[in-house]
């Protein structure tokens, strides 16, 4: 009796001495969720839920308020594929999409030279990134004035004896390139805070090994600095495509869709909450993403995003 | 001056025909399309913005 008691306190605990890693190990093996739960949730119910929505609004005729919405079918999409007024605000975009070649170049061109030791170059850091922090609206305001007849621009412009007697915003193609301007004065700094960080990251040996092969500037650029920074540009130019088929808010405060700057957006927002055409509107708002994932996906069958190996 | 009574009674059914053609009546887009075609800054003829508007009013009555 004593035996088997001694027996069976030894079996549980021999028992328990198995058990206790097996669960040190299942407890392991749930903690990494345990701590992805919170992050899931807000990203399930924040993200995902809301664009599920959208889509199933996409396939009904709601209004917006009423509690009662029918199905229609694709009859929404057939609607925007058919409606060539609807797809014509899209030669908008080609406005900022040009826009976006001249303000990526120019921030690589600040990067480079702000990677080297210039003098004050802590101060132009700070002067080409500080509109980014401004806000749309703002800018939207602030380049108002500057547009108007005799505003900042005019008068700058007198100082150098140039009077132009232009209305600025007057003329589709006018103010389609001073929005566009515009937005480029806005996103210049994310784009080149995005390249200097690349810049920085490529090690210093490799300049100044290449300075003693006698390499100049320009070599240092096209055969250091051009590959390093390889992924954070085809990042850059995804974030500008994607950006010049959605811009909004600067045409939107700005001119308010009038003398042909109406976006592809300001159009889904009107038809949403001018017209009340909710589910037509989030036809558009879906046919917008699946244009913009398409775009990425051509750009990186295009330009795969290989292994950057610079040493 | 005489004053006219607008009656409201069909007032439902203009909103929804207005929501429907997207006309917007009362929206400034109305008007900014009539300026910027006054002013020659988008193409076409009063008759042809007018004659588009009455076709999507039409079709939206229908």
């Amino acid at each position: 009796m004593a035996a088997t008691a001694q027996q069976t306190v030894e079996k549980t605990s021999a028992g328990a001495e198995i058990a206790a890693p097996a669960r040190g190990r299942r407890w392991r093996g749930v903690t990494p969720w345990l701590f992805l739960i919170a992050p899931l949730t807000l990203l399930i119910v924040f993200t995902y839920a809301p664009i599920a929505n959208m889509v199933a609004y996409s396939f009904t005729d709601w209004d917006g308020v009423s509690p009662e919405l029918h199905y229609t079918g694709a009859d929404n999409y057939t609607e925007i594929f058919t409606r060539e007024d609807l797809f014509r605000v899209f030669f908008v975009s080609g406005y900022y999409l040009a826009a976006s070649a001249v303000q990526i170049a120019a921030a690589l061109y600040f990067a480079t030279i702000l990677s080297f030791n210039v003098r004050f170059r802590n101060f132009f850091k700070g002067v080409l990134f500080f509109p980014y922090l401004i806000n749309g609206v703002a800018i939207g305001f602030v380049f108002l004035y500057f547009f108007q007849d005799g505003g900042t621009l005019d008068s700058v412009l007198s100082l150098f004896g140039v009077h132009t007697d232009h209305a600025w915003l007057g003329t589709s193609t006018s103010a389609n390139t001073s929005l566009a301007g515009v937005s480029v004065w806005r996103y210049l700094g994310l784009n080149f805070v995005l390249f200097l960080g690349a810049i920085q990251s490529i090690p210093g040996e490799l300049y100044e090994a290449a300075e003693l092969d006698g390499a100049n500037r320009w070599h240092q650029f096209r055969y250091i600095i051009a590959p390093g920074i390889k992924p954070v540009l085809s990042l850059t130019v995804i974030l500008s495509i994607s950006g010049s088929l959605s811009v909004f808010e600067i045409p939107y405060i700005m001119t308010g869709g009038a003398t042909g700057t109406e976006t592809f957006v300001i159009q889904t927002v009107n038809l949403a909450f001018r017209f009340n055409k909710t589910g037509l509107a989030s036809a558009a708002a879906v046919v917008l993403l699946l244009i913009i994932l398409l775009v990425t996906w051509v750009q990186r069958r295009m330009v795969p995003d290989d292994k950057v190996d610079l040493v | 001056m005489k004053f006219i009574e607008v009656d409201d009674s069909r007032g439902a059914d203009v909103k929804q025909i207005d929501n429907q053609s997207e006309t917007g009546i009362y929206a400034p887009e109305y008007r900014q399309k009539l300026v910027d075609l006054a002013r020659g800054a988008t193409k076409g003829g009063l008759d042809d913005f007018f004659a588009d508007l009455s076709e999507r009013w039409t079709e939206a009555q229908g």
